[in-house]
């Protein structure tokens, strides 16, 4: 069988797999999601029997057994449909996600981009430089930073930049007073929002990229071609972007590719910090809330995208390492 | 290459920080400086805002509130009553309210109010029980018009009932009797009776103008109320303290300080009592089933102990008459020693121990079993303060021999636990309707309760007791307000000696205001109506405030 089209039956067995659990895990929570929505309100005071009845009518949370509730599920998502969302009743699933991915897209997706960029060139200076003062500043201090919880890193850059100083907005995607459009004075201003979130999330993934591409580096410039190039007098820029780092990325390919498929689900902590309106806010608030609807959708956004992203880095390793294009020649 | 990057990265956040210190606007809320503009910090976004102002809908906008009326306001700090689209009522008897209807009032797209509309909103939560928040037709029999009266009949004697009638809010025949599904219909452009109509929406922020149609104009000073939309209470104390709201709900550690303290002479607060925090028991269950052992419990706690530490200070012990104090203080049994509120007495809590059968054996309280006594607490998952209480707790009777556990599970889960009696011990709120009648009946009647295994709609402690069921009967059919006080007071007593729930404190409603713009707020000695800028209370405060 090609290679590819194993690759491809696994994809949709893992689908498969994954969106069942999908279905199941949220079910096994405790309370009902009327439960949630409750909850909201008894911060206002104590509720009442009746209260509490109309909520559970409006929602019209399901009587049905777990099999055909299962089979609706596998049928409706099939077919894209994913209900009205609880918490946001009655906005459907689909608007909300539609809304909200822009969002994460824009800040994770280039966030996290531009982590993996400067990281790994950071990364293969260090080794190159290895033992000198800015291997040394490097590799510390990304050990330091990546050790920093997301969200304590968040509320620094919030309380200091944002708090103490006053140089960026507290919190939001964009001003009070404004709604979504594409005028140049809106997205200045959603940029100028963007930047401690953006920050948060550069800090955080910046030493992860750089750590694992110096430690790919140093291994690779141990090899035997390395020592070849330098006796035949290559220049030392040469041997360090085109011979070593070529190969010691191929690992954070793999990482990066599954790091661009988590894209979808949004930085989590970061956006509940800042209260960024992107997609890990409308995750955390649909977990909270047990809103089954939205949970599955955005799980299932989120799984697949991890998947294809999968898929494509799985398909794209064998043009860029040709030592995996022999072995599957030979199968 | 590296260096470069990094450079190109720090000049793209210095231009963006350079854009905003020419614009300005990196805190900027409020619209302006207009004396007539409030911002109000309450409506919370999550993280934006959904444009959802159906005034049936559990989602709706905090503002929603500020546009609908109902018959009459209760005030649910002493159950005081003012009439807003009634002028008043009357009881027929035990079994019948006529309210007679406001006159000369207009819907704001200018079509005349009518005893019509107010018949057609009840009608039409009979069509759709899902509106029924107030649980209208568990109670009533039939809603009808003649001349300018309402009549409203009861399917059994039900005079504490009214409360709840008067305080549906009333919407036009002509515009929802054409609406498929009123239980998802967001109503983006509401007509209303009320003090403001919807003025701009965003999902950050919305705004409401003042109705110049209103049928009392003259007495509403605010021309635009101001929302944002709040997220997470970090961001909105952070905001209050730096005068970013004109009123809010928030609690803030410290408030003399983070709150009065930056501006002594405007900023103000009032935290008037909400609820009571209590701690409820499972009475089905061993130990808690005994009366005697519950009575030694509620007297090994220090209350004022337990309030100071969870509330920081904010708050006062609870009555163990289960009446709301001050607010509910007409209705005190003067005969309760310090009007119910129970010290800590160590020495009376192990005798009355003993008697209940538990002695002192090596630092254990132990049962006829043998057992050493010991609880599990539950309160839920990022309730800070009641979590607070219950760690206080904890120190306190562990004093008296009682292993105490605390377990905070998510609110669904602690409720659900709740619902279906699979609990020893939680913290729990309960009463704050301004109704003593209200707050037992939900509390302690035995109609209210289900069998371990079923869910109970509120007497989640499952108190059983045939004669309070009894005195709520008898409550249910007097219309005068001295026999009611009678009953209350008997009401109390059995609270008192059988101590079904062992009151802690009182949680506040927690109200922020500055009198910059505006004067006129409640407060503990005009208390009009509660602090709150959602629910019912804020019609009443619209109408209060005047130009500073």
């Amino acid at each position: 069988m090609h290679p590819a089209v194993r690759k491809l039956i696994m994809f949709v067995a893992t689908l498969w797999a994954a969106v069942t659990v999908n279905f199941f895990i949220p079910r096994l929570m405790p309370g009902t999601p009327a439960d949630a929505a409750l909850a909201k309100l008894a911060g206002n005071g104590p509720i009442s029997p009746a209260q509490k009845q109309a909520i559970e009518d409006t929602l019209g949370v399901p009587h049905t057994g777990l099999a055909s509730q299962y089979w609706h599920y596998l049928d409706d998502a099939a077919h894209g449909r994913f209900g009205i969302s609880y918490t946001y009743f009655p906005e459907p699933v689909t608007s909300l996600i539609r809304t909200a991915l822009p969002w994460t897209l824009v800040l994770v997706g280039s966030a996290t981009v531009l982590a993996f960029v400067v990281g790994t060139l950071a990364g293969v200076l260090a080794a190159w430089r290895r033992g000198r003062v800015i291997d040394a500043v490097s590799t510390v201090g990304s050990t330091f930073t990546s050790a920093f919880p997301y969200f304590w890193t968040a509320l620094l850059l919030l309380f200091v930049f944002a708090f103490k100083l006053n140089w960026f907005p507290i919190k939001g995607g964009y001003q009070a007073a404004a709604s979504p459009n594409w005028s140049a004075s809106f997205v200045a201003d959603a940029a100028f929002h963007s930047v401690l979130p953006a920050l948060t999330i550069l800090v955080s993934g910046l030493g992860g990229w750089l750590l694992g591409m110096r430690n790919n580096m140093v291994n690779t410039l141990g090899e035997d071609y390395v020592t070849f190039a330098e006796a035949n007098g290559l220049r030392g820029r040469t041997i360090a972007l085109r011979y070593a780092a070529r190969n010691a990325l191929l690992p954070n390919i793999t990482a990066f590719g599954m790091a661009l498929g988590l894209v979808v689900g949004g930085s989590l902590l970061t956006e509940v910090v800042f209260a960024y309106p992107g997609v890990g806010y409308l995750l955390y608030n649909s977990v909270v809330n047990e809103d089954f609807p939205l949970m599955q959708a955005l799980f299932l956004v989120i799984t697949i995208s991890v998947l294809v992203a999968n898929l494509i880095v799985d398909l794209l390793y064998g043009l860029l390492d040709p030592r995996s294009r022999r072995a599957r020649s030979a199968v | 290459m590296t260096r470069s990057v990094g450079l190109a990265l720090l000049g793209a956040a210095l231009v963006a920080a350079g854009l905003a210190g020419c614009s300005g606007s990196a805190n900027n809320t409020s619209t302006g400086g207009d004396a007539g503009t409030l911002v109000i910090g309450v409506d919370n976004g999550s993280p934006t805002l959904q444009d959802n102002f159906n005034p049936f809908s559990a989602n709706k906008r905090i503002g929603t509130t500020y546009m609908y009326e109902p018959l009459e306001f209760v005030n649910a700090v002493d159950g005081r009553e003012t009439p807003f689209l009634a002028t008043g009522h009357t009881l027929r008897g035990s079994g019948e309210v006529d309210f007679t209807i406001r006159t000369g009032v207009h819907w704001s797209d200018g079509k005349p109010f009518t005893p019509a509309d107010v018949v057609f909103t009840f009608n039409y939560l009979k069509k759709f029980p899902a509106l029924d928040s107030l649980g209208i037709w568990q109670h009533v029999r039939s809603v009808t018009a003649s001349g300018d009266t309402v009549a409203v009949r009861f399917t059994a004697p039900d005079v504490p009932f009214t409360q709840q009638v008067e305080q549906e809010v009333i919407v036009p025949e002509h515009v929802w009797s054409t609406i498929a599904d009123p239980t998802t219909y967001t109503n983006t452009a509401p007509v209303v009776t009320g003090p403001y109509t919807l003025g701009s929406f965003n999902p950050n922020q919305y705004t409401l103008t003042r109705n110049t149609k209103y049928w009392q104009a003259d007495k509403v000073a605010a021309a635009t109320l101001v929302f944002p939309a709040l997220s997470g209470n970090q961001q909105s104390q952070l905001e209050l303290s730096r005068g970013g709201y004109d009123w809010a709900t928030l609690f803030i550690p410290n408030v003399g300080q983070t709150w009065v303290g930056k501006n002594a002479k405007d900023n103000h607060y009032w935290f008037p009592p909400g609820g009571t925090i209590s701690l409820f028991l499972n009475l089905t269950k061993a130990p808690y089933d005994n009366p005697t052992f519950r009575q030694a419990l509620s007297y090994a706690l220090d209350r004022k102990d337990i309030a100071n530490k969870a509330e920081d200070g904010y708050v006062q012990p609870a009555s163990q008459s289960g009446m709301l104090l001050p607010n509910l203080k007409s209705w005190l049994d003067p005969s309760l020693p310090d009007s119910g509120v129970i010290g800590q007495d160590l020495t009376k809590a192990t005798q009355l121990f003993g008697q209940a059968g538990y002695t002192m054996r090596g630092g254990a309280l132990v049962g006829p079993n043998g057992q050493q006594v010991t609880m599990t607490v539950q309160t839920p998952n990022g309730f800070t303060d009641w979590l607070q209480a219950a760690q206080t707790l904890q120190q306190q009777i562990k004093s008296v021999g009682i292993a105490v556990t605390i377990q905070t599970p998510e609110y669904a889960a602690y409720n659900q636990a709740m619902q279906n009696g699979s609990f020893d011990a939680s913290i729990a709120s309960f009463g704050g309707t301004g109704s003593p009648y209200l707050d037992f009946f939900n509390t302690l009647a035995s109609s209210q309760t289900a069998p371990v295994g079923q869910t109970a709609a509120s007497n989640f402690s499952r108190f059983n007791d045939p004669a309070l069921d009894g005195l709520l009967r008898q409550m249910q059919g007097e219309t005068q307000v001295a026999q009611q006080q009678g009953t209350v007071h008997q009401l109390e007593q059995v609270m008192y000696q059988q101590v079904p729930v062992i009151t802690l404190f009182y949680g506040a409603t927690w109200g922020e205001y500055s009198t910059k713009k505006l004067t006129g707020w409640p407060d503990a000695s005009n208390p009009y109506a509660p602090p709150a800028p959602y629910g019912a209370p804020p019609l009443m405060i619209v109408t209060h405030l005047t130009g500073a």
